[in-house]
């Protein structure tokens, strides 16, 4: 995925021991994993209802109110 | 004058809506509990909606979410007086069974592994490796420079690694790995 930098640009950089590059690998994958398992749910209905309240209360204000 | 407005908000949600799945992501990974972790991320969607002022449509939308979460979450834990951690054991004794073969890390094991470094190094990995934020932005939320997020994501990668035991030029074998979940332990 082009969103995720290379691990490239830590090797050298860092003092001390750096993880080598294969093991950087297996890392990067398990965090994307770990993400997409997370991210492939969508958006619970709570946050899209809170959204819909919070858009609903502020519209009504506006109304009352010049913004 | 309101049409615009109007538009202005629109855009607002429907970035922010965008950005959710991606900060529920962060916020899963980097607290464990998934009820903490979506509580969370309802009061920053409430502060964010209180404070879209300040937000420039068409900025970083992911990266303000971020900043605003982590606030949350700091501010949190210093009200509470106490480190937020998980208190089961569970996971440190399974961690003590030597993993299987080079690269093969079962993604439970890898999320235990995870909850075993430091805040800092948790979400400093995170930040940079799945959210995909760039050095110099996880610095900014961060509030901190660069080279410190730099050595927090390599101290991390280290301690994943002796942890699972992942591939390696060195030799981790079973003694390795009980050093590093003894240590944690004994800090914990």
């Amino acid at each position: 995925m082009s969103d995720f930098q290379t691990d490239d640009d830590i090797a050298g950089k860092a003092d001390g021991p750096v993880v080598p590059a294969s093991g950087r690998t297996v890392i990067s994958r398990k965090l994307r994993e770990l993400y997409d398992t997370v991210q492939d749910e969508g958006i619970p209905d709570k946050f899209l209802d809170l959204l819909e309240k919070l858009d609903e209360a502020e519209r009504n204000a506006g109304t009352s109110e010049a913004r | 004058m309101t049409g615009s407005s109007d538009q202005n908000e629109r855009d607002f949600k429907r970035e922010m809506l965008a950005a959710l799945p991606n900060l529920r992501a962060f916020a899963i990974s980097l607290i464990r509990s998934r009820d903490r972790a979506d509580d969370l991320v309802q009061d920053t969607i409430m502060k964010a909606w209180a404070k879209q002022d300040s937000y420039q449509p068409g900025t970083n939308m992911r990266a303000w979410l971020v900043t605003i979460l982590r606030n949350e979450f700091y501010s949190q834990i210093r009200k509470s007086g106490r480190e937020v951690q998980d208190t089961d054991g569970a996971f440190t004794s399974k961690l003590s069974v030597p993993p299987e073969q080079n690269g093969s890390v079962d993604l439970q094991d890898f999320k235990q592994a995870l909850a075993l470094l430091p805040d800092d190094q948790r979400e400093a990995i995170l930040l940079v490796g799945a959210s995909g934020f760039a050095y110099e932005e996880a610095a900014e939320i961060c509030g901190c420079p660069v080279g410190t997020i730099k050595s927090r994501v390599s101290r991390a990668r280290l301690r994943l690694q002796e942890l699972l035991g992942i591939e390696d030029e060195r030799e981790f074998g079973p003694d390795a790995q009980m050093t590093a979940v003894t240590t944690s332990a004994i800090i914990r």
